[in-house]
Protein backbone atom coordinates (compact mmCIF):
# COMPACT_ATOMS: atom_id res chain seq x y z
CA UNK A 1 0.00 0.00 0.00
CA UNK A 2 1.55 3.09 -1.07
CA UNK A 3 0.84 6.05 1.24
CA UNK A 4 1.86 9.44 1.62
CA UNK A 5 5.12 10.22 2.71
CA UNK A 6 5.04 11.55 6.51
CA UNK A 7 6.29 11.68 9.95
CA UNK A 8 4.85 9.14 12.12
CA UNK A 9 5.77 11.10 14.69
CA UNK A 10 4.37 14.16 13.44
CA UNK A 11 1.16 12.76 12.20
CA UNK A 12 0.55 11.19 16.12
CA UNK A 13 1.14 14.95 17.25
CA UNK A 14 -1.33 15.79 14.94
CA UNK A 15 -4.08 13.59 16.24
CA UNK A 16 -3.35 14.38 20.12
CA UNK A 17 -3.85 18.04 19.18
CA UNK A 18 -7.20 17.08 17.44
CA UNK A 19 -5.84 18.14 13.64
CA UNK A 20 -6.99 16.02 11.07
CA UNK A 21 -8.10 13.16 13.48
CA UNK A 22 -9.41 11.02 10.82
CA UNK A 23 -7.22 11.35 8.18
CA UNK A 24 -4.30 11.12 10.09
CA UNK A 25 -5.45 7.96 12.46
CA UNK A 26 -6.39 6.62 8.68
CA UNK A 27 -2.67 7.26 7.64
CA UNK A 28 -1.45 4.79 10.75
CA UNK A 29 -4.06 2.73 10.66
CA UNK A 30 -2.86 1.97 6.94
CA UNK A 31 0.38 2.16 7.62
CA UNK A 32 0.14 -0.52 10.49
CA UNK A 33 -2.94 -3.16 9.80
CA UNK A 34 -1.36 -5.75 7.75
CA UNK A 35 1.24 -5.85 10.12
CA UNK A 36 -1.37 -6.43 13.32
CA UNK A 37 -3.23 -8.36 11.01
CA UNK A 38 -0.47 -10.74 10.62
CA UNK A 39 0.63 -10.89 13.84
CA UNK A 40 -2.31 -12.22 15.17
CA UNK A 41 -2.52 -14.49 12.09
CA UNK A 42 0.92 -16.18 13.08
CA UNK A 43 -0.61 -16.84 16.34
CA UNK A 44 -2.70 -19.15 14.65
CA UNK A 45 -5.87 -17.05 15.20
CA UNK A 46 -8.56 -18.23 12.45
CA UNK A 47 -9.56 -15.29 9.58
CA UNK A 48 -12.44 -13.16 11.22
CA UNK A 49 -10.78 -13.71 15.08
CA UNK A 50 -7.47 -12.11 13.68
CA UNK A 51 -9.86 -8.91 12.04
CA UNK A 52 -11.95 -8.41 15.53
CA UNK A 53 -8.17 -9.08 17.59
CA UNK A 54 -6.70 -6.36 15.07
CA UNK A 55 -9.74 -3.91 15.40
CA UNK A 56 -9.26 -4.37 19.50
CA UNK A 57 -6.15 -3.70 19.31
CA UNK A 58 -6.73 -0.44 16.95
CA UNK A 59 -9.33 0.83 19.22
CA UNK A 60 -7.06 0.94 22.30
CA UNK A 61 -4.38 2.60 19.98
CA UNK A 62 -7.25 5.35 19.16
CA UNK A 63 -8.46 5.74 22.79
CA UNK A 64 -4.98 5.49 24.58
CA UNK A 65 -3.23 7.71 21.83
CA UNK A 66 -3.80 10.65 23.49
CA UNK A 67 -2.09 9.26 27.00
CA UNK A 68 1.05 8.67 24.65
CA UNK A 69 4.15 10.21 25.84
CA UNK A 70 6.74 9.11 23.73
CA UNK A 71 5.56 9.36 20.06
CA UNK A 72 8.94 8.08 19.12
CA UNK A 73 8.32 4.81 21.00
CA UNK A 74 4.83 4.13 19.04
CA UNK A 75 5.91 0.81 17.25
CA UNK A 76 6.67 -0.55 20.37
CA UNK A 77 3.51 0.76 22.42
CA UNK A 78 1.49 -0.46 18.88
CA UNK A 79 3.44 -3.92 19.96
CA UNK A 80 2.58 -3.90 24.08
CA UNK A 81 -1.16 -3.40 23.19
CA UNK A 82 -1.48 -6.01 20.75
CA UNK A 83 0.38 -8.52 22.40
CA UNK A 84 -1.96 -7.69 25.61
CA UNK A 85 -4.64 -8.29 23.55
CA UNK A 86 -3.26 -11.00 23.05
CA UNK A 87 -2.69 -11.95 26.63
CA UNK A 88 -6.13 -11.20 27.35
CA UNK A 89 -7.67 -14.01 25.09
CA UNK A 90 -4.81 -16.23 25.75
CA UNK A 91 -5.91 -16.07 29.54
CA UNK A 92 -9.69 -15.51 28.97
CA UNK A 93 -9.22 -19.25 26.87
CA UNK A 94 -7.01 -20.36 29.83
CA UNK A 95 -9.72 -19.80 32.18
CA UNK A 96 -12.42 -21.41 30.49
CA UNK A 97 -10.84 -24.31 29.96
CA UNK A 98 -9.66 -24.33 33.49
CA UNK A 99 -13.33 -24.15 34.66
CA UNK A 100 -14.25 -26.30 32.47
CA UNK A 101 -11.59 -29.26 33.44
CA UNK A 102 -11.95 -28.35 37.12
CA UNK A 103 -13.54 -31.97 38.05
CA UNK A 104 -10.90 -34.16 35.64
CA UNK A 105 -8.04 -32.65 37.89
CA UNK A 106 -9.39 -33.92 41.56
CA UNK A 107 -6.85 -36.69 42.09
CA UNK A 108 -4.62 -35.76 39.95
CA UNK A 109 -2.14 -34.56 42.46
CA UNK A 110 -0.60 -38.12 43.68
CA UNK A 111 1.95 -36.94 40.50
CA UNK A 112 4.96 -35.35 41.87
CA UNK A 113 6.48 -35.57 39.06
CA UNK A 114 4.34 -32.36 37.84
CA UNK A 115 5.62 -30.52 40.68
CA UNK A 116 8.35 -28.29 39.95
CA UNK A 117 11.70 -29.47 41.50
CA UNK A 118 11.90 -26.60 43.72
CA UNK A 119 8.97 -27.24 45.20
CA UNK A 120 9.55 -31.16 45.53
CA UNK A 121 12.80 -30.28 47.23
CA UNK A 122 11.50 -28.15 49.76
CA UNK A 123 8.60 -30.26 50.61
CA UNK A 124 8.94 -31.21 54.26
CA UNK A 125 6.26 -34.37 53.45
CA UNK A 126 8.69 -35.53 50.49
CA UNK A 127 10.97 -38.54 51.17
CA UNK A 128 14.14 -37.66 52.30
CA UNK A 129 16.38 -40.13 49.93
CA UNK A 130 13.84 -38.91 47.14
CA UNK A 131 15.26 -35.03 48.19
CA UNK A 132 18.80 -35.89 48.47
CA UNK A 133 18.97 -37.97 44.74
CA UNK A 134 17.17 -35.04 43.50
CA UNK A 135 19.90 -32.50 45.19
CA UNK A 136 22.90 -34.22 44.03
CA UNK A 137 21.05 -34.43 39.96
CA UNK A 138 20.98 -30.70 40.25
CA UNK A 139 23.89 -29.89 41.46
CA UNK A 140 25.83 -32.13 39.16
CA UNK A 141 23.47 -30.93 36.12
CA UNK A 142 24.47 -27.17 37.60
CA UNK A 143 28.25 -27.62 37.53
CA UNK A 144 27.80 -29.52 34.16
CA UNK A 145 26.01 -26.41 33.01
CA UNK A 146 28.59 -23.94 34.37
CA UNK A 147 31.28 -25.36 32.82
CA UNK A 148 29.94 -24.98 29.36
CA UNK A 149 30.41 -21.62 27.54
CA UNK A 150 27.95 -19.24 28.36
CA UNK A 151 26.61 -18.77 24.66
CA UNK A 152 26.56 -22.75 24.43
CA UNK A 153 24.52 -22.96 27.73
CA UNK A 154 22.26 -20.21 26.61
CA UNK A 155 21.18 -22.30 23.34
CA UNK A 156 20.71 -25.13 25.11
CA UNK A 157 18.89 -23.67 27.74
CA UNK A 158 16.74 -22.30 25.03
CA UNK A 159 16.41 -25.27 23.40
CA UNK A 160 15.39 -27.57 26.10
CA UNK A 161 13.15 -25.42 28.91
CA UNK A 162 11.65 -23.05 25.71
CA UNK A 163 11.78 -25.48 23.22
CA UNK A 164 12.46 -22.50 21.12
CA UNK A 165 13.24 -23.96 17.24
CA UNK A 166 16.84 -23.34 15.56
CA UNK A 167 15.62 -20.60 14.02
CA UNK A 168 14.13 -18.70 16.82
CA UNK A 169 17.11 -19.65 19.19
CA UNK A 170 19.00 -18.02 15.99
CA UNK A 171 17.38 -14.97 16.61
CA UNK A 172 17.50 -14.78 20.48
CA UNK A 173 20.77 -14.92 20.16
CA UNK A 174 21.90 -12.94 16.92
CA UNK A 175 23.90 -15.90 15.67
CA UNK A 176 23.65 -17.98 12.49
CA UNK A 177 21.05 -20.81 12.77
CA UNK A 178 24.77 -23.31 11.65
CA UNK A 179 26.12 -22.12 14.85
CA UNK A 180 23.26 -23.40 16.84
CA UNK A 181 22.93 -26.50 15.54
CA UNK A 182 26.83 -26.46 16.65
CA UNK A 183 26.50 -25.45 20.12
CA UNK A 184 23.52 -27.89 20.67
CA UNK A 185 25.40 -30.68 19.58
CA UNK A 186 28.62 -29.83 21.72
CA UNK A 187 26.18 -29.04 24.71
CA UNK A 188 24.69 -32.42 23.91
CA UNK A 189 27.41 -34.37 23.82
CA UNK A 190 29.04 -32.67 26.73
CA UNK A 191 26.26 -32.89 29.37
CA UNK A 192 25.81 -36.68 28.36
CA UNK A 193 29.79 -37.63 29.11
CA UNK A 194 29.26 -35.82 32.52
CA UNK A 195 25.91 -36.82 33.55
CA UNK A 196 24.62 -40.10 31.75
CA UNK A 197 24.94 -41.50 35.14
CA UNK A 198 22.13 -39.77 36.40
CA UNK A 199 19.93 -38.81 33.51
CA UNK A 200 18.42 -41.23 31.48
CA UNK A 201 18.12 -40.03 28.68
CA UNK A 202 19.77 -36.17 27.61
CA UNK A 203 18.20 -34.59 24.80
CA UNK A 204 19.43 -30.95 23.37
CA UNK B 1 9.44 -38.81 26.66
CA UNK B 2 9.22 -39.52 30.13
CA UNK B 3 12.87 -39.06 30.79
CA UNK B 4 12.97 -36.01 28.21
CA UNK B 5 10.73 -34.31 30.56
CA UNK B 6 12.64 -35.20 32.97
CA UNK B 7 15.99 -33.45 32.06
CA UNK B 8 13.47 -30.56 30.83
CA UNK B 9 12.44 -30.01 34.47
CA UNK B 10 15.54 -30.06 35.93
CA UNK B 11 17.37 -27.71 33.22
CA UNK B 12 14.44 -25.29 34.32
CA UNK B 13 15.16 -25.52 37.74
CA UNK B 14 19.18 -25.29 37.37
CA UNK B 15 18.81 -21.73 35.81
CA UNK B 16 16.32 -20.64 38.46
CA UNK B 17 18.78 -17.27 39.25
CA UNK B 18 17.54 -15.27 36.97
CA UNK B 19 16.92 -12.02 37.04
CA UNK B 20 13.42 -11.48 38.61
CA UNK B 21 13.02 -7.56 36.20
CA UNK B 22 11.26 -8.54 33.31
CA UNK B 23 12.07 -7.01 29.82
CA UNK B 24 9.58 -4.10 28.64
CA UNK B 25 8.20 -4.68 25.26
CA UNK B 26 10.08 -1.21 23.63
CA UNK B 27 13.40 -3.63 25.27
CA UNK B 28 12.49 -6.40 23.56
CA UNK B 29 12.03 -4.60 20.17
CA UNK B 30 14.99 -2.92 20.48
CA UNK B 31 16.56 -6.44 21.52
CA UNK B 32 15.05 -7.82 17.91
CA UNK B 33 16.45 -4.51 16.23
CA UNK B 34 19.73 -5.10 17.80
CA UNK B 35 19.21 -1.37 18.99
CA UNK B 36 21.44 -2.10 22.44
CA UNK B 37 24.43 -1.47 23.63
CA UNK B 38 26.77 -4.62 24.46
CA UNK B 39 25.79 -4.51 28.05
CA UNK B 40 22.19 -4.04 27.91
CA UNK B 41 22.26 -6.48 25.22
CA UNK B 42 23.88 -9.29 27.15
CA UNK B 43 22.22 -8.68 30.06
CA UNK B 44 18.82 -8.73 28.16
CA UNK B 45 19.97 -12.46 26.62
CA UNK B 46 20.85 -13.73 29.90
CA UNK B 47 17.43 -12.68 31.19
CA UNK B 48 15.76 -14.03 28.14
CA UNK B 49 17.43 -17.41 28.51
CA UNK B 50 16.13 -17.85 32.04
CA UNK B 51 12.57 -16.20 31.31
CA UNK B 52 9.82 -18.21 29.88
CA UNK B 53 7.68 -15.09 30.09
CA UNK B 54 10.40 -12.65 28.23
CA UNK B 55 10.37 -15.58 25.86
CA UNK B 56 7.29 -15.47 24.71
CA UNK B 57 7.60 -11.58 25.08
CA UNK B 58 10.57 -12.09 22.47
CA UNK B 59 8.70 -14.34 20.19
CA UNK B 60 5.72 -12.32 20.25
CA UNK B 61 8.18 -9.56 18.92
CA UNK B 62 9.48 -10.98 16.05
CA UNK B 63 5.74 -12.25 14.92
CA UNK B 64 5.13 -8.25 14.84
CA UNK B 65 8.43 -7.32 13.65
CA UNK B 66 8.38 -10.00 10.96
CA UNK B 67 7.62 -8.99 7.50
CA UNK B 68 5.02 -10.67 5.43
CA UNK B 69 6.50 -13.90 4.08
CA UNK B 70 5.63 -15.43 0.65
CA UNK B 71 3.48 -18.31 1.89
CA UNK B 72 1.51 -15.85 3.80
CA UNK B 73 -1.74 -14.20 2.40
CA UNK B 74 -1.31 -10.15 1.72
CA UNK B 75 -3.95 -8.16 3.22
CA UNK B 76 -5.79 -6.43 0.24
CA UNK B 77 -6.41 -2.71 -0.03
CA UNK B 78 -10.21 -3.60 0.14
CA UNK B 79 -9.92 -5.76 3.12
CA UNK B 80 -8.12 -2.67 4.82
CA UNK B 81 -10.54 -0.20 3.60
CA UNK B 82 -13.78 -2.41 5.19
CA UNK B 83 -11.43 -2.72 8.41
CA UNK B 84 -11.13 0.94 9.01
CA UNK B 85 -14.78 1.46 7.92
CA UNK B 86 -15.81 -1.03 10.71
CA UNK B 87 -12.96 0.71 13.07
CA UNK B 88 -13.91 4.01 12.37
CA UNK B 89 -17.76 3.32 13.37
CA UNK B 90 -16.75 1.38 16.34
CA UNK B 91 -14.98 4.58 17.53
CA UNK B 92 -16.89 6.94 16.66
CA UNK B 93 -19.98 5.11 18.21
CA UNK B 94 -17.97 5.31 21.66
CA UNK B 95 -17.54 8.72 21.43
CA UNK B 96 -21.11 9.36 20.27
CA UNK B 97 -21.99 6.91 23.00
CA UNK B 98 -19.95 9.76 25.45
CA UNK B 99 -22.25 12.56 25.23
CA UNK B 100 -24.94 12.34 27.35
CA UNK B 101 -28.19 11.33 25.91
CA UNK B 102 -30.95 15.06 24.94
CA UNK B 103 -34.45 14.57 26.99
CA UNK B 104 -37.05 13.45 24.84
CA UNK B 105 -40.39 15.09 24.98
CA UNK B 106 -43.59 15.66 22.63
CA UNK B 107 -43.00 19.11 21.18
CA UNK B 108 -45.31 20.96 19.19
CA UNK B 109 -44.36 22.95 16.11
CA UNK B 110 -45.19 26.20 17.91
CA UNK B 111 -43.05 25.22 20.98
CA UNK B 112 -40.33 23.92 19.15
CA UNK B 113 -39.97 27.55 17.42
CA UNK B 114 -40.81 29.58 20.56
CA UNK B 115 -38.21 27.44 22.43
CA UNK B 116 -35.55 28.09 19.63
CA UNK B 117 -36.55 31.25 19.51
CA UNK B 118 -35.80 31.51 23.57
CA UNK B 119 -32.66 29.44 23.37
CA UNK B 120 -31.55 31.68 20.92
CA UNK B 121 -32.12 35.03 22.85
CA UNK B 122 -30.76 33.47 25.78
CA UNK B 123 -27.42 32.31 23.88
CA UNK B 124 -27.13 35.48 22.77
CA UNK B 125 -27.92 37.31 26.01
CA UNK B 126 -25.24 34.52 26.78
CA UNK B 127 -22.76 35.30 24.53
CA UNK B 128 -23.02 39.25 25.17
CA UNK B 129 -22.79 38.87 28.96
CA UNK B 130 -20.06 36.46 28.12
CA UNK B 131 -18.23 38.94 26.17
CA UNK B 132 -19.10 41.96 28.49
CA UNK B 133 -17.66 39.89 31.55
CA UNK B 134 -14.41 39.36 29.77
CA UNK B 135 -14.43 42.68 28.45
CA UNK B 136 -14.64 44.00 31.44
CA UNK B 137 -12.40 41.45 33.35
CA UNK B 138 -9.41 42.61 30.84
CA UNK B 139 -9.87 46.36 31.05
CA UNK B 140 -9.80 45.79 35.01
CA UNK B 141 -6.97 43.69 34.81
CA UNK B 142 -5.31 46.07 32.60
CA UNK B 143 -6.28 49.01 34.89
CA UNK B 144 -4.99 47.34 37.29
CA UNK B 145 -1.73 46.48 35.80
CA UNK B 146 -1.08 49.79 34.69
CA UNK B 147 -1.84 51.22 38.82
CA UNK B 148 0.58 48.48 39.31
CA UNK B 149 3.20 49.90 36.88
CA UNK B 150 2.42 53.41 37.93
CA UNK B 151 2.79 52.58 41.70
CA UNK B 152 5.76 50.76 40.98
CA UNK B 153 7.77 53.30 38.56
CA UNK B 154 6.81 56.11 41.46
CA UNK B 155 8.20 53.70 44.66
CA UNK B 156 11.20 53.56 42.07
CA UNK B 157 11.26 56.90 41.63
CA UNK B 158 11.35 57.72 45.32
CA UNK B 159 13.49 55.43 46.73
CA UNK B 160 16.21 56.64 44.05
CA UNK B 161 15.65 60.12 44.80
CA UNK B 162 15.75 59.08 48.82
CA UNK B 163 19.06 57.16 47.56
CA UNK B 164 20.06 60.46 46.01
CA UNK B 165 19.70 62.68 48.34
CA UNK B 166 21.60 60.05 51.06
CA UNK B 167 24.42 59.97 48.43
CA UNK B 168 24.27 64.06 48.44
CA UNK B 169 24.49 63.94 52.56
CA UNK B 170 26.80 61.61 52.20
CA UNK B 171 29.03 63.23 49.98
CA UNK B 172 28.45 66.88 52.02
CA UNK B 173 29.40 65.01 55.44
CA UNK B 174 32.46 63.87 53.80
CA UNK B 175 33.54 67.06 52.11
CA UNK B 176 32.80 68.78 55.74
CA UNK B 177 34.98 66.22 56.82
CA UNK B 178 37.58 66.79 54.83
CA UNK B 179 37.57 70.21 55.58
CA UNK B 180 37.81 69.98 58.94
CA UNK B 181 40.44 68.19 59.35
CA UNK B 182 42.08 70.49 56.87
CA UNK B 183 41.43 73.18 59.10
CA UNK B 184 42.50 71.21 61.98
CA UNK B 185 45.46 70.41 60.38
CA UNK B 186 46.88 73.78 59.11
CA UNK B 187 45.77 74.62 62.88
CA UNK B 188 48.10 71.91 64.00
CA UNK B 189 50.89 72.75 61.58
CA UNK B 190 50.62 76.66 62.54
CA UNK B 191 50.47 75.88 66.03
CA UNK B 192 53.45 73.38 65.59
CA UNK B 193 55.53 76.19 63.84
CA UNK B 194 54.57 78.90 66.48
CA UNK B 195 55.53 76.68 68.98
CA UNK B 196 58.68 75.60 67.54
CA UNK B 197 59.45 78.67 67.15
CA UNK B 198 58.70 79.81 70.78
CA UNK B 199 60.86 77.13 71.69
CA UNK B 200 64.03 77.81 69.07
CA UNK B 201 63.64 81.30 71.21
CA UNK B 202 62.88 80.14 74.50
CA UNK B 203 66.39 77.66 74.06
CA UNK B 204 68.43 80.67 72.45
CA UNK B 205 67.18 82.84 75.32
CA UNK B 206 67.90 79.66 77.53
CA UNK B 207 71.50 79.02 75.98
CA UNK B 208 72.00 82.78 76.16
CA UNK B 209 71.25 83.32 79.46
CA UNK B 210 73.40 80.03 80.36
CA UNK B 211 76.06 81.26 78.62
CA UNK B 212 76.12 84.84 78.92
CA UNK B 213 75.26 85.46 82.34
CA UNK B 214 76.46 88.64 81.72
CA UNK B 215 76.17 91.53 85.04
CA UNK B 216 75.21 95.41 83.66
CA UNK B 217 76.87 98.22 84.98
CA UNK B 218 76.32 101.51 84.01
CA UNK B 219 78.60 104.42 84.60
CA UNK B 220 78.42 108.36 83.19
CA UNK B 221 81.49 109.55 81.86
CA UNK B 222 82.95 113.04 83.18
CA UNK B 223 86.25 114.71 83.16
CA UNK B 224 85.69 115.39 87.19
CA UNK B 225 86.06 112.57 88.60
CA UNK B 226 88.97 111.31 90.83
CA UNK B 227 89.75 108.14 92.20
CA UNK B 228 86.76 107.93 94.59
CA UNK B 229 84.91 108.55 91.31
CA UNK B 230 86.35 105.40 89.26
CA UNK B 231 83.50 103.23 88.01
CA UNK B 232 83.59 100.28 90.09
CA UNK B 233 83.21 96.86 88.61
CA UNK B 234 83.36 93.51 90.15
CA UNK B 235 83.55 90.18 88.91
CA UNK B 236 82.16 87.21 90.70
CA UNK B 237 83.99 84.17 90.44
CA UNK B 238 81.12 82.66 87.93
CA UNK B 239 81.37 86.00 86.16
CA UNK B 240 83.04 85.31 82.88
CA UNK B 241 82.19 89.13 81.56
CA UNK B 242 80.20 92.24 82.45
CA UNK B 243 78.96 94.91 80.01
CA UNK B 244 79.71 98.78 80.41
CA UNK B 245 76.44 100.87 79.65
CA UNK B 246 78.43 104.35 78.98
CA UNK B 247 76.56 107.48 79.06
CA UNK B 248 78.48 109.83 77.19
CA UNK B 249 77.16 113.86 77.08
CA UNK B 250 77.07 113.98 73.36
CA UNK B 251 76.73 110.49 71.90
CA UNK B 252 76.01 111.65 68.89
CA UNK B 253 78.48 114.09 68.16
CA UNK B 254 80.35 110.88 66.38
CA UNK B 255 78.85 107.93 64.35
CA UNK B 256 80.84 105.49 66.31
CA UNK B 257 83.25 105.40 68.72
CA UNK B 258 86.37 103.12 69.92
CA UNK B 259 88.17 102.40 74.18
CA UNK B 260 91.08 101.38 75.10
CA UNK B 261 91.30 99.65 78.62
CA UNK B 262 94.90 99.56 79.65
CA UNK B 263 96.04 99.11 83.48
CA UNK B 264 97.98 100.70 86.00
CA UNK B 265 101.49 99.83 83.96
CA UNK B 266 100.05 101.14 80.82
CA UNK B 267 99.49 98.30 78.69
CA UNK B 268 96.82 98.05 76.79
CA UNK B 269 93.86 94.73 78.15
CA UNK B 270 91.50 95.67 76.08
CA UNK B 271 90.83 97.46 72.56
CA UNK B 272 87.37 97.79 70.55
CA UNK B 273 85.85 100.32 67.93
CA UNK B 274 82.67 100.68 66.12
CA UNK B 275 80.90 100.81 69.08
CA UNK B 276 77.25 102.47 67.93
CA UNK B 277 75.49 104.66 70.46
CA UNK B 278 72.14 103.29 70.55
CA UNK B 279 68.37 103.83 73.08
CA UNK B 280 67.44 106.75 74.22
CA UNK B 281 69.99 107.84 76.05
CA UNK B 282 72.76 106.99 73.21
CA UNK B 283 74.54 104.89 75.52
CA UNK B 284 77.74 103.05 74.57
CA UNK B 285 77.81 99.26 75.72
CA UNK B 286 80.90 98.13 76.08
CA UNK B 287 81.20 93.92 76.77
CA UNK B 288 84.31 93.84 78.73
CA UNK B 289 85.71 89.84 79.44
CA UNK B 290 87.18 88.81 82.21
CA UNK B 291 90.29 86.53 81.74
CA UNK B 292 92.59 89.17 81.19
CA UNK B 293 91.98 90.94 84.09
CA UNK B 294 93.10 91.26 87.35
CA UNK B 295 91.75 93.27 90.66
CA UNK B 296 93.12 96.67 90.21
CA UNK B 297 93.11 100.27 88.78
CA UNK B 298 92.61 100.67 85.03
CA UNK B 299 92.65 103.41 82.24
CA UNK B 300 89.84 103.45 79.89
CA UNK B 301 90.70 105.82 76.82
CA UNK B 302 87.45 106.91 74.83
CA UNK B 303 87.94 107.58 71.10
CA UNK B 304 85.56 109.49 68.97
CA UNK B 305 84.91 108.32 65.04
CA UNK B 306 87.14 106.46 62.82
CA UNK B 307 89.99 108.98 63.71
CA UNK B 308 90.19 108.02 66.57
CA UNK B 309 89.84 111.49 68.29
CA UNK B 310 90.50 111.42 72.28
CA UNK B 311 87.47 112.26 73.73
CA UNK B 312 88.44 111.62 77.08
CA UNK B 313 90.56 109.00 80.15
CA UNK B 314 88.36 107.69 82.77
CA UNK B 315 89.24 105.42 85.79
CA UNK B 316 88.20 101.88 86.49
CA UNK B 317 88.30 100.24 89.78
CA UNK B 318 88.01 96.38 89.08
CA UNK B 319 86.89 93.67 91.37
CA UNK B 320 87.72 89.91 90.30
CA UNK B 321 86.99 87.50 92.44
CA UNK B 322 89.12 84.16 92.78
Amino acid sequence: MNLPDQDPVEVIREIKRGLNVEANFRWLFDRHYAQILRFFRRKGFETEACRDLTQDTFVSVYKGLKDLRQEEQFESWLFAIAHNVWCSLIESRAAQKRSATVLSLEGAGDNDDQLPIAARLADPGADPLTVALEKEKLEKLREALVHLPQQMRHCAHLRVVHDLSYAEIAAVMGISVNTVKAHLHQAQKALRTQLSSYFEEIIV
Amino acid sequence: MRHREEFRTYMKAANGSSDDRHLTEAQVIAYCRNEMSVAEHEAAETHLVGCEQCITLFRNARDFLEPGGDDEKEVTAAETDEAWRSLWREVQGDASTNVPAEKTATILPGDFQRAREKRSLSRTTLALAAGLAISLLVLGWQTWRLLSERRSRQQSQEIAMLLEGKQRELEQRLSHVEQDGRDQLRQEREQRLTAEAERDQLQDQLSRQSIEHVPLYTARLSSERGAEGDVRVRFGTATRAVRLKLLISKPYEFPEYGVELSDESGRIVMSTSGLRPGGDDGALSLRINRSPLHSGRYKLRLFGGKEKKPLGEYGISMTVGR
